[in-house]
């Protein structure tokens, strides 16, 4: 659900959780190369042990290969020294006998040794300017030795670098013994840092579903602040507090609505109770018409307004044959007093759509009033109910032009501002309903002739 | 009859008074929620029209604690609420009926007169309508004065058209109130017979009409 839900969000955006786990991984790998290095710089600066038992062993080995042949001339068997070694046998005076190996060229200045000694001898290499901190030294033994009665200088000669055996020491230690035991505690800190991060990160889903659930009809829900860690605390106490303000706007809002109602239907009341209460029906009855007039207006006009509000709890339901039976009784009297009659076709079973019983009550009994002040005398009006989730209100009169078609669900909007009498606000306050229903109000021609309004609502489930 | 009104609108509370009282009520007037539960508290009232909006409290309240200690005096709310859920709210808050305003006066006196005959009152005998008249104690129906013979179930239908008339009545209601649970009856009966009744009173010069509100029911109305 984590992930789906971050995807939703917009695929090209990052988590949270995946940039912290990118990033500390990273840390993770720098920390165990940073390791690495510590070992290496250890060793690096470790320089002091000369490997003069090397040198010793290189000697030794130098005596066992001297052979003279038939000649007389002096042979070693290079393949019994190490590879690194250089070597030379010369006579004490300088004079040189044999030579080969590495570096040969530094052992000529290594003075003789006396008899039954070994001299040893450690100098830096390079040229120029001697460096505070050497990186290589050139370390040599030499020794008299006897060669069939004849004394000679036996020298052997190693470059002892200091990068190299730390990084013998890298490839050999760390590589070989420690990285087998860090790679699997690598991979077994990174997984339980996944865990730990999905974990810490839980209090943002549930702010997520809590955020999810503000509405308009919910305005009443704050983000929970309980076991919320003090980094989210100040971010959701904020979003809190501007929810609150924006409460307040809104909690403002409708109690004007109410208050407006208020103020504006009682002089309209007192001005009626006035017109009934004299006693001259033929002078007050267009006045009490204008009360009247005005009475809807206002009705409408505060309609309209919490129309903006009107949201749809997902439990709500409405039975479409019920709301069009109920409506045909109520203004079938009225219709029947102008020559009208009303019918409801197909209401025998439910029809239960999703939505506000009230709103849809009043978008159809404004698909009526509007199909009543069209139709002429001696006609009827047909309220169809469509299993569908349909209801359509079908009348006689002149139909709706095409061209009008678009104009009709604006507000304020009549086909004829001289004639009706009404506001041109029913029908919008109808297409303002559907669409809070995520439902239709579509018009089109009735095959008998006339109009036909239809207000599509989505079925329960 | 003694009717309280709770209204805090003077003017609108003197126009409702004189139009209660010139159609033959006593009226006790109040303008504050306080007032009226004190009223309500010491004076058994037969019925009390209540404005919902009050300067010290809703009225729905006060229907509510009243409804609370058992008082069942009927009650007539007003209000200039027209939300949509509001109206359902004022009914299930224990008001009997509602009206919005502004209002016909007739109207609400109608209403009134409506709500005092509700509990347990003898329905009316005779039931008249344009210039027909039928005794249902009889039952005898008379147009323009002169006696009509109809059948059982004639009579029957027309009773129940009368008692609300110029209102549709459900063609379920006409059926449960016209026949038993053993009766069989044929999918177009109701037609038949309402079709029987208006020839007959149309025949006699009744000056009502039998409307049919297809897929809906039917309505008794005077031609006037």
């Amino acid at each position: 659900m984590g992930e789906a839900t971050v995807l939703d969000m917009g695929s090209d955006r990052a988590s949270l959780q995946t940039r912290l786990i990118v990033r500390l991984c990273a840390v993770f790998v720098v920390f165990f190369l940073a390791a690495g290095m510590v070992v290496f710089l250890i060793y690096h600066s470790d320089t002091a042990e000369i490997p003069f038992d090397a040198l010793a062993d290189d000697l030794s080995d130098l005596k066992g290969a001297l052979t003279v042949d038939s000649s007389g001339a002096l042979k070693v068997d290079e393949s019994r020294l190490a590879p690194v070694v250089g070597f030379m046998v010369r006579k004490p005076d300088g004079t040189v006998r044999l030579a080969g190996g590495h570096h040969v060229d530094e052992l000529q200045a290594i003075e003789t040794p006396a008899e039954d000694e070994v001299t040893e001898s450690c100098r830096l290499t390079g040229k120029g300017p001697q460096k505070v901190r050497p990186h290589h030294r050139q370390c040599s033994l030499s020794e008299l030795i006897d060669v069939n009665g004849e004394t000679l200088v036996a020298q052997v000669t190693r470059r002892v670098s200091p990068t190299s055996t730390a990084l013998d020491a890298l490839l050999y230690e760390w590589l070989d013994e420690y990285l087998p035991v860090m790679v699997p505690m690598l991979l077994a800190l990174i997984t339980a840092m996944v865990f730990t991060l999905r974990g810490a990160l839980q209090p943002l889903e549930r702010l997520m579903r809590y955020a999810r659930s503000i509405t308009p009809a919910h305005s009443g829900v704050r983000l929970p602040t309980d076991d919320l860690p003090r980094e989210l605390l100040g971010p959701v106490e904020a979003i809190n507090g501007a929810l609150d303000r924006l409460d307040r706007g809104f909690q403002a809002q409708r109690d004007f609505l109410a208050d407006a109602a208020h103020e504006l239907r009682t002089p309209l009341a007192i001005l009626a109770a006035h017109l009934d209460s004299m006693q001259d029906p033929a002078s007050t009855a267009g006045l009490r018409a204008d009360v009247d007039r005005m009475s809807r207006l206002v009705s409408q006009l505060l309609m309209v307004a919490q129309l903006e509000a009107l949201t749809i709890r997902p439990d709500e339901q409405a039975d479409l044959s019920d709301v069009a039976s109920e409506i045909a009784t109520l203004m079938a009297p009225l219709a029947v007093k102008t020559g009208r009659s009303l019918a409801v076709l197909n209401a025998e079973h439910p029809v239960p759509v999703r939505g506000n019983r009230d709103a849809i009550y009043q978008a159809l009994r404004n698909l009526v009033e509007n199909a009543l002040k069209f139709t002429p005398p001696d006609s009827e009006i047909e309220i169809e109910i469509d299993p569908s989730g349909c209801v359509s209100v079908s009348d006689r009169g002149p139909g709706i032009p095409e061209a009008q078609r678009t104009l009709l669900f604006q507000r304020f909007w009549r086909a004829d501002r001289r004639q009706s009498g009404g506001a041109g606000l029913g029908l919008a306050i109808a297409h303002r309903i559907a669409s809070a229903h995520a439902g239709q109000l579509l018009v089109d021609d009735n095959p008998g002739g006339g109009a036909r309004f239809t207000l599509r609502i989505p079925l329960v489930g | 009859m003694r009717l309280l009104l709770v209204e805090d609108n003077d003017r609108l509370s003197e126009f409702l008074e004189k139009a209660l009282h010139d159609s033959g009520f006593t009226v006790d007037r109040c303008a504050t929620a306080t007032d009226a539960d004190a009223a309500l508290a010491g004076v058994k009232f037969d019925a009390t029209i209540m404005d919902l909006g009050l300067p010290d409290g809703d009225g729905l309240g006060l229907v509510k604690s009243m409804r609370g200690r058992g008082d069942q005096t009927p009650v007539l709310v007003l209000t200039a609420r027209d939300g949509l859920s509001d109206r359902v709210g004022g009914l299930n808050g224990g008001a009997d009926d509602y009206m919005i305003k502004p209002f016909a006066m007739e109207e609400l006196i109608a209403r009134v007169k409506a709500l005092l005959r509700r509990p347990g009152a003898a329905l009316g005998v005779e039931l008249t309508l344009g210039n027909i008249c039928l005794d249902t104690t009889g039952p005898n129906l008379t147009v323009a004065g002169k006696p009509v013979s109809l059948t059982r179930r004639e009579v029957t239908l027309l009773e129940i058209l009368l008692r609300r008339p110029g209102k549709v009545v459900s063609r379920n209601a006409i059926e449960d109130g016209l026949y038993g649970f053993n009766d069989d009856v044929g999918s177009n009966a109701l037609e038949v017979l309402v079709s029987r009744l208006r020839k007959k009173l149309i025949s006699v010069g009744a000056d009502i009409q039998l409307h049919t509100v297809r897929g809906v029911g039917y309505m008794a109305m005077d031609r006037g």
